[in-house]
């Protein structure tokens, strides 16, 4: 191993490092470390400037090893391995510290962050003298693209991607396609006809040449990686088909909150108490607004807010269901002129084109609007044959009742109860409230930790339609992008035996979870198969002998890491 | 001057990094007595990784991985836990206390979890005082 | 108290003048901005609540309505463009409909047709019983009295007595308001100044001059009442009182101009909008002051005997605002103002008390 030479570059961030950081005092520190022959601070390491510090120093003092100091490796790993590259230097000859997410902003002493910084980044320099130059690995990328969920979103994704003349497998575990949208009269707030908008895109792909359908399929198995995927699904006549994808985009859709939990709201408990998606389903199907004796209903009441925004049921806004109560109000009123509509809401959430115009024009034309206090639910009696709601109402700050023959209930939307096994079958996680965490809130919506599978739609979060479009549209560019490319970049960090120092106890090889270790009966060592190595390491922990590496997470690296964090003598 | 621990942690990059660098961006504050080494997955640490730790003078070691059934590579905490398991017993056998080994679940949306995790284990560890695993093993190499 | 809602109550406002009833969405700023509300009485977003959602009951036992002086900062505020300033004016004319008992009060506020008929009826028996009298100058002026009186004091017992019996039982004892008995004494005074100083005008921004002309209105009207009909004093010979009857109609005809001018300029906000019987009301104080004027001049000159038509345009115009106006029209907020502020102080008192 030749000398090492290297530098290290400890950045500001603004002030969001500097602020609780003395990232000059820690430059300044790190140039007696042994083997440091470059260590400065800068404002923005991220930034082009930035990268050129780092480019310029490694031709002048011909560096061999980098550090750079500054926010989540998360973020920034990949830019700064670019930079190595540009000068000639293998990527992996690179090692983060991250003293932002970590160290700055969450620390309040800055002296003591100081030195926490000072203790990780040690632990960098001397962890990347032990980097070695790793070789990227590229594989081809089947261009064939998987999509689970033949809603609006799965139709719409299927479409951009099968244009573009890509083959793709949709995949719908009910009879139908159209998901949820199938079941919608009108949409707001023009109130188009949802089977309108729909039925031309389920044509679409029913009869294109690219798009193989498969209903009432669900998804059995799921190996390999992105560009590879082997897929395994459970057809509707008992049988499996397996086919080769290159990309996978989730886009399972939601499910309605069930109201029956909330008992002062007497769902199922008394007549003509119904869901927005019940009521949605007799307007789609043509019917008149009728009581469940068939009568015409003189008082219609409109409830918000139906298992959302509670600390007892689910926290989160569901984002549709005030304008869907705005459009239920105009859609009463146009079939019974002559009724009483009154929408009991909390916060009316009216967002997006058009829709506070809406609001306006239902709110002063339409409908008498009362409020209730969050999570101070109004309670639904029976009041002769009829029904009654009791609300406590706040901008009068007098408990009213509001008679009601027919009641509405806005239920929130869910994540799909299978969402979970779903999950762990393509390698997605959950949050909290159950919907697919993507890659990054703000800059990655459709992107998952797991490269090659996307997620889109409801699946990913409450929306509505227009904005499920989008995300199936965006989830679709990301595939045709790897797809254009026709390779695309592995895991590099697999596992590599050393067939000197293997004895051949084979514990590694039970320890694999994705059989990529196999047992060489002739050598009497084992063999790591890097295509299906993913790099996790566990091998590299069991090994008695130490005789399988994880490459870039070898044991002297991480030794070395933990010498920098506890000693603090300099080097 | 009261005793200030330093902890060695180990987190797994999918879940627990995540969580680590999630409550950073919500700028929840917690012990700076954690410092972080990444891996890939908690079923990369070696139980030597822990002995090291101690043996360079830490007074606690917090391994950190994704919920059972929840791990990017399916079966790596699994791996771990049995592993923390018998390390618990092995270390109590060397003298440190067994409480300075410690294996949490935090997922990559548990940014707060992972603040009072880092808390109530910097917490553990002040009450136990420095560790002296180090002091110990210098005095029989001389 | 019944609280259920009743939507269909404002299909029945409507007809009092309120407008954008549903546009407002209680922001709160008219309340915010009106000089007069008070922590404990608040409008005028509260009673506009209460008639969004129908509470019938709630808004007879409100005073809130009659607390509002119109200054109309509430309406030029409101982002809404409710026009809450206009709404409260169609809650007194509703609420002085709920107070009669006999319906004729909520008839002529929403019916010009049935208004403009009993105007025309009151007009034509005038006429008619000038005719049984052959015009003669000397008994009509004997009957004008007497009608006067009776009619007065008729109006009063059976119409205006009866329509504060009723705010009472709406606003304290249907509302189960527990007043101190004591109260009741000790709060009379405000009763009294409120109804013939009108003070808290004053309060109303810009309402200086509006409160001085209303307060010489006032003054002129009640001079000239005392003294033509109670004291029967027009065919007196002391020049001090003669020169009074011109003071005191030329205050009323003067007064009433200055309001009629406001209101078909709508230069405020208050005068933007005027219900039918915001017009009558100002058009026949007009017109009494005019032909109250007149009349004196003409007697005082000896041409009133030649000129009955005169006269009897007087007692017509008179006898419709006594029949009509005052019982069933905008009048009444000349007593039902006052007890409202009255009733708040009792109310006051027994939330302080309990």
């Amino acid at each position: 191993m030749d000398e090492p030479r290297i530098g290290v570059y400890t950045c500001w961030c603004g002030s969001n490092i500097a602020k609780m950081v003395d990232v000059v005092k820690v430059a300044e520190d790190l140039k007696k470390h042994k083997g440091v022959v470059v260590s400065k601070d800068y404002k923005y390491m991220c930034s082009d400037p930035g990268q050129e510090l780092i480019y310029n120093d490694i031709k002048e003092h011909q560096l061999n090893r980098i550090v750079v100091a500054s926010c989540s490796p998360r973020i920034h790993e990949l830019t700064f391995r670019k930079v190595l590259e540009k000068a000639g230097l293998n990527p992996y000859l690179f090692e983060m510290a991250n003293i932002r997410e970590q160290v700055s902003w969450v620390h309040t002493n800055r002296e003591v962050a100081t030195q926490k910084a000072l203790d990780l980044i040690r632990a960098a320099i001397r962890r990347v003298y032990w980097h070695d130059a790793l070789d990227k690995r590229e594989v081809e990328i089947n261009p064939a693209s998987l999509i689970i969920g033949g809603g609006i979103t799965g139709l719409s994704a299927a479409l951009d991607i099968a244009d573009s003349g890509h083959q793709v497998f949709l995949i719908e575990k009910t009879d139908t396609l159209g998901g949820k949208m199938k079941q919608l009269d009108l949409t707001y707030p023009y109130m188009n006809d949802a089977a309108g908008l729909l039925e031309p895109r389920i044509d679409r792909v029913k009869n294109h040449q690219r798009i193989t359908v498969l209903t009432r399929t669900t998804l059995k198995e799921i190996n390999g990686f992105i560009g590879n995927f082997e897929v395994t699904v459970n057809k509707k006549d008992g049988s499996e088909e397996e086919f080769t994808v290159g990309n996978i985009i989730v886009a399972t859709g939601l499910k309605t909150f069930d109201p029956a939990v909330i008992e002062q709201y007497g769902y199922k408990k008394f007549p003509n108490v119904i869901t927005s998606l019940e009521f949605e389903q007799k307007l789609q199907k043509g019917e008149d607004v009728l009581l469940e004796d068939g009568r015409e209903p003189q008082n219609v009441a409109i409830i918000h807010c139906v298992g959302s925004r509670h600390s007892h049921y689910h926290e989160y806004c569901s984002r549709v269901c005030c304008q869907t109560g705005l459009k239920y109000a105009n859609q009463i009123k146009a079939n019974l002129p002559d009724s009483n509509v009154y929408n009991i809401y909390c916060d009316l959430r009216s967002f997006g084109k058009a829709c506070e115009e809406l609001y306006t024009t239902t709110s002063t034309r339409k409908s008498l609007f009362l409020q209730f206090e969050k999570e101070d639910y109004p309670i639904i009696e029976p009041s002769g044959q009829n029904l009654q709601v009791r609300v406590n109402e706040s901008l009068s700050g007098e408990q009213v009742i509001v008679p009601a023959d027919l009641v509405i209930l806005l239920v929130g939307v869910e994540a799909q109860p299978d969402a979970k096994d779903l999950g762990r079958q393509v390698g997605v996680s959950l949050c909290g409230n159950d919907f697919y965490i993507e890659k990054h809130p703000k800059l990655d919506p459709v992107a998952t930790t797991t490269d090659g599978v996307y997620i889109a739609g409801t699946c990913q979060g409450p929306k509505d339609i227009n904005d499920s479009i989008a995300q199936a549209g965006a989830a679709a560019v990301r595939v045709l992008e790897t797809i254009a490319r026709r390779k695309v970049q592995v895991e590099v960090i697999t596992a590599v035996v050393n067939e000197d120092l293997c004895c051949g106890c084979q514990t590694c090889v039970k320890v694999c979870p994705y059989s990529a270790v196999s047992f060489n009966e002739e050598k009497g060592v084992s063999e790591v198969n890097e295509a299906l190595c993913k790099g996790c390491g566990t091998c590299g922990s069991t090994c008695p002998s130490g005789a399988i590496r994880s490459r870039h997470f070898t044991d002297q690296q991480i030794m070395s890491q933990i010498e920098g964090i506890m000693n603090e003598e300099v080097v | 001057m009261a005793f200030e621990p330093k902890i060695v942690s180990f987190l797994c990059n999918w879940c627990s990094y995540t969580g680590a660098d999630l409550a950073g961006t919500s700028r929840i504050k917690y012990a700076p007595n954690i410092r972080v080494i990444r891996v890939m997955c908690s079923g990369r640490v070696d139980p030597t990784f822990v002995i090291k730790s101690f043996r360079e003078g830490a007074d606690g070691v917090l391994i950190c991985g994704c919920h059972p059934g929840d791990c990017h590579y399916h079966e790596g905490n699994y791996k771990c836990l049995r592993r923390y398991h018998l390390l618990k017993k092995f270390i109590k056998q060397m003298g440190i206390d067994e409480k300075r080994l410690q294996l949490e679940w935090v997922s990559a949306s548990e940014g707060k979890r992972f603040a009072e995790v880092a808390d109530s284990f910097t917490e553990t560890i002040k009450k136990l005082g420095p560790c002296k695993a180090k002091s110990v093993a210098e005095t029989l190499v001389r | 108290m019944s609280n259920i809602v009743n939507p269909t109550l404002i299909k029945d406002a409507e007809k009092f003048g309120v407008q954008e009833w549903n546009a407002c969405y209680h922001c709160g700023n008219c309340t915010a901005v009106c000089p007069l509300t008070e922590s404990n009485v608040l409008f005028p977003r509260k009673p506009i609540r209460l008639l969004q959602m129908g509470l019938k009951d709630k808004l007879a036992a409100s005073p809130e309505p009659w607390m509002c002086y119109y200054c109309g900062d509430c309406s030029e505020t409101c982002p809404r463009d409710a026009n809450p300033g206009e709404i409260m004016m169609s809650l007194r004319r509703f609420l002085t409909s709920l107070y009669d008992w006999t319906g004729l009060s909520k008839l002529f506020f929403t019916s010009l047709p049935a208004l403009l008929s009993a105007f025309v009826l009151v007009g034509l028996v005038v006429l008619g019983i000038g005719f049984t009298q052959n015009f003669e100058m000397e008994s009509i002026m004997h009957i004008g009295h007497t009608f006067e009186m009776a009619a007065i004091f008729t109006v009063a017992l059976v119409i205006l007595l009866p329509g504060i019996l009723r705010m009472f039982w709406f606003s304290i004892i249907k509302a189960k308001t527990k007043v101190p008995l004591p109260a009741y004494i000790t709060k009379l005074w405000q009763l009294v100044l409120h109804m013939f100083t009108q003070l808290k005008g004053l309060q109303c921004t810009g309402g200086t001059i509006r409160w001085g002309a209303h307060f010489l209105v006032v003054l002129g009207y009640i001079t000239f009442l005392f003294s033509t009909v109670f004291l029967n004093w027009f065919t007196t010979e002391t020049p001090v009182i003669i020169y009074l009857g011109y003071v005191v109609s030329a205050l009323v005809t003067l007064g009433s101009l200055f309001f009629l001018i406001s209101r078909i300029t709508k230069k405020k906000e208050v005068t933007k909008f005027s219900h039918i019987s915001d017009w009558f009301f100002v058009i026949w104080l007009f017109l009494m002051g005019l032909t109250g004027f007149l009349v004196r001049l003409f007697w005082d000159v000896n041409l009133l005997s030649g000129n009955i038509w005169l006269y009897m345009v007087h007692i017509m115009v008179l006898a419709q605002w006594a029949l009509i106006i005052v019982p069933f029209g905008k009048w009444t907020h000349f007593l039902y103002r006052p007890f409202a502020l009255y009733f708040t102080e009792l109310r006051k008192a027994a939330t302080q008390s309990n």
